[in-house]
């Protein structure tokens, strides 16, 4: 799902930011989890240090990758399950439809999975026939909407209890009311019947263990284990870096992910699978199938600046605490991933040029990597996208985005660089700014092509004299 | 389908192969040195500590899972004996309302420990069945799964 462009961003930031409720939303899910999560962080027995160990674990399964896809889909197969390994989006989608068209199934459940909605999954079944019923609270609010989701873990965020209760009315039929419990009980009613009669469960995965063959998932609401139990077929989908070596490394990336994602020590819901029912077992699956998903993950391993995004394990730790998100809100990315996480990720994945509003749009504040479980240095990888639109990079198809930005840069480095031009620079400066319109002192309007700093701010004027003039005048 | 998909496969891991080679400086080990990094002395250990655990390091453990539970509404209820914990499951039972319709259910794994509860005796005067997960015969595997799901759709 990517309708990124300048004008969707633009369009959608601005009435993300006059929308209050949407501002009152995202500012109270920011104040309450934001420091709940970094307060968690703090009470870990191992302080930060843990953060730290877990970048480790997460680089360390990178590094070595391919040998754990190749354990994991041995294990798999060993315990009587599938695994489908799909190099991008339509690879993966034609998999699931053909199992879809073989079970002849028409109704599929699915547990929350962003890697789902990456590849547009949702859509693909419903165009052949098959109805997909998300069943996690909030993309059950979503779907019936009609919209994409503005948040990894909260994907109904942007909506009050008010417009889910006219929803609910509308949809479900059940009459107005605007009671959580009310609402969460009659979408529970119909989701029941859904799980109940789906002929197949779609789910994502959390993080895949190697060693023993296992995909883990994690909720609060039992949804996923309901989608993944319940029906005869259970298809799960991960990407192809959602992995590592051992149990024990799931230990510190699940504590973490939990604090992360809700500040909770670790969620309800913790979830082994690795495979169908056995023929000895009284119920499950009879079918298990594990889809291993690229669609632009490799080249992005291949890239020693960018390899560390992979590390992610999709917490949206950084949603809760970045300025901008918490202004825009999601939907004004355009993606499936947004936040500090999707300006990162979504241009690698598809077009750095296109999408160079996401990583330009981000502040560089911090906020995100210090919240962040596994300590990905986000604010680095926005630069790095920054320096390539500046500079171009064949490897990812850029072409510098403006020859007359760079031009102007390069002079004026080499202005900078020396004294006596700075000096007469600034001099000619002081002097030509008192044609400009001011206010108070500041200047209200550059002249182009530096009229786009002033739209929407005053700038202060040069000073009559520079620090070092001042300073030489009280040495005397 | 499966010769196909392991040619599938051999590709997809040769491309994350390459792209793992051109981004040198990671960590990477041998197959052999990727797993079960615990030495057999520490999981003998580990397996020794849990076995000569004191009651009063069971106890601790038990606090400690009682303040995990509470943030997940998870209730943990600590009893005596079986006849205590039978006792206890039905008084939970008998307090709940069924969450549709009227009909109270129970479905219950089968387990020896559950078993022992006897929580068909205790609940039958209240006419409330408990369904328990157990294939009665495994001569026809199939037709017996789908009598369990029965139960329940």
């Amino acid at each position: 799902m990517t309708t990124i462009s300048t004008e969707h961003y633009k369009n959608k930031a601005k009435e993300a930011i006059k929308d209050d409720v949407l501002q009152s939303a995202l500012a109270g899910l920011q104040n309450r989890l934001g420091p709940a999560t970094a307060a968690m962080y703090k009470n870990l027995p191992e302080g930060d240090e843990l953060r730290y160990k877990a970048h480790e674990v997460r680089m360390f399964a990178l590094d070595n990758l391919d040998m754990l896809l190749e354990q994991l889909a041995q294990k798999i197969r060993q315990r009587g399950g599938n695994v489908f390994f799909a190099r991008d989006q339509k690879e993966a989608v034609n998999y699931c439809l053909e199992i879809t068209r073989r079970r002849k199934a028409k109704l599929a459940v699915k547990g929350k999975s962003m890697v789902s909605e990456e590849i547009g999954l949702n859509d693909a079944l419903i165009k052949d026939g098959v109805k997909a019923v998300e069943t996690d609270l909030g993309e059950y609010i979503v779907q019936l909407a009609g919209e994409h989701p503005s948040h990894i873990i909260a994907p109904a965020i942007h909506k009050t209890r008010n417009q889910i209760g006219s929803l609910f009315e509308e949809k479900l039929g059940i009459s107005y009311t605007n009671d959580p419990p009310t609402l969460t009980k009659a979408a529970r009613k119909h989701l029941r019947d859904a799980f109940l009669t789906a002929d197949i469960g779609f789910s994502g995965c959390n993080l895949a263990c190697a060693e023993t063959g296992h995909i883990t998932t994690l909720s609060n609401e039992g949804n996923i284990r309901l989608a993944t139990t319940l029906p005869k077929v259970h298809v799960a989908i991960m990407g192809m870096e959602r992995i590592v070596a051992s149990l024990e490394d799931h230990d510190a990336l699940f504590r973490l992910l939990s604090r992360g994602a809700a500040a909770q020590n670790l969620a309800g819901y913790v979830s082994y699978i690795g495979g169908p029912a056995l023929d000895s077992e009284i119920d499950g699956p009879e079918e298990f199938h594990l889809v291993i998903l690229d669609n632009g993950r490799s080249k992005i391993l291949a890239d020693e600046e960018f390899k560390e995004i992979l590390c992610c394990i999709r917490c949206a730790a950084c949603l809760n605490v970045c300025p901008v998100y918490g202004k825009i809100g999601g939907h004004s990315y355009g993606c499936t991933y947004t936040g500090p996480i999707g300006a990162v990720l979504t241009p690698l994945m598809t077009d750095i040029g296109q999408s160079k509003d996401l990583f330009q749009g981000e502040s560089l504040c911090g906020a995100c990597q210090d919240n962040c479980p596994v300590n990905i240095n986000l604010p680095r990888m926005l630069l790095a996208l920054r320096a390539k639109t500046a500079e171009g990079d064949p490897r990812w198809n850029i072409k510098p985005s403006s020859p007359v930005e760079k031009f102007i840069f390069s002079i004026w480095s080499k202005l900078i660089s020396n004294r006596k031009a700075y000096d007469f620079f600034f001099r000619l400066a002081r002097f030509g700014q008192k044609i400009l319109p001011t206010k108070n002192g500041e200047i209200r309007k550059l002249p182009p092509p530096f009229s786009g700093w002033t739209l929407d701010r005053d700038m202060q004027q040069i000073a009559s004299k520079s620090f070092i003039q001042k300073w030489k005048e009280t040495q005397k | 389908m499966i010769e196909e998909n392991l040619n599938n496969q051999d590709r997809f891991l040769k491309t994350v192969k390459e792209a793992i080679k051109a981004s040198p400086g990671g960590y990477r080990k041998n197959r052999e040195e990727l797993f079960s990094r615990l030495s057999q002395s520490t999981i003998d250990s580990r397996l020794k500590k849990i076995q000569n655990r004191t009651r009063a390091d069971q106890l601790k453990l038990l606090d400690l899972l009682m303040e995990q539970a509470e943030p997940i509404n998870l209730r943990v209820m600590p009893v005596k004996n079986l006849q205590s914990a039978s006792e206890s499951i039905k008084e939970l039972i008998l307090d709940k309302n069924p969450e549709w319709g009227t009909v109270k259910k129970v479905a219950a794994w089968k387990h020896p420990l559950i078993d022992k509860l006897s929580l068909g005796d205790a609940l039958a005067k209240y006419d409330i069945p408990v369904y328990q997960s157990e294939l009665k015969s495994t001569d026809d595997l199939p037709a017996g799964k789908q009598m369990i799901r029965e139960q329940i759709f």
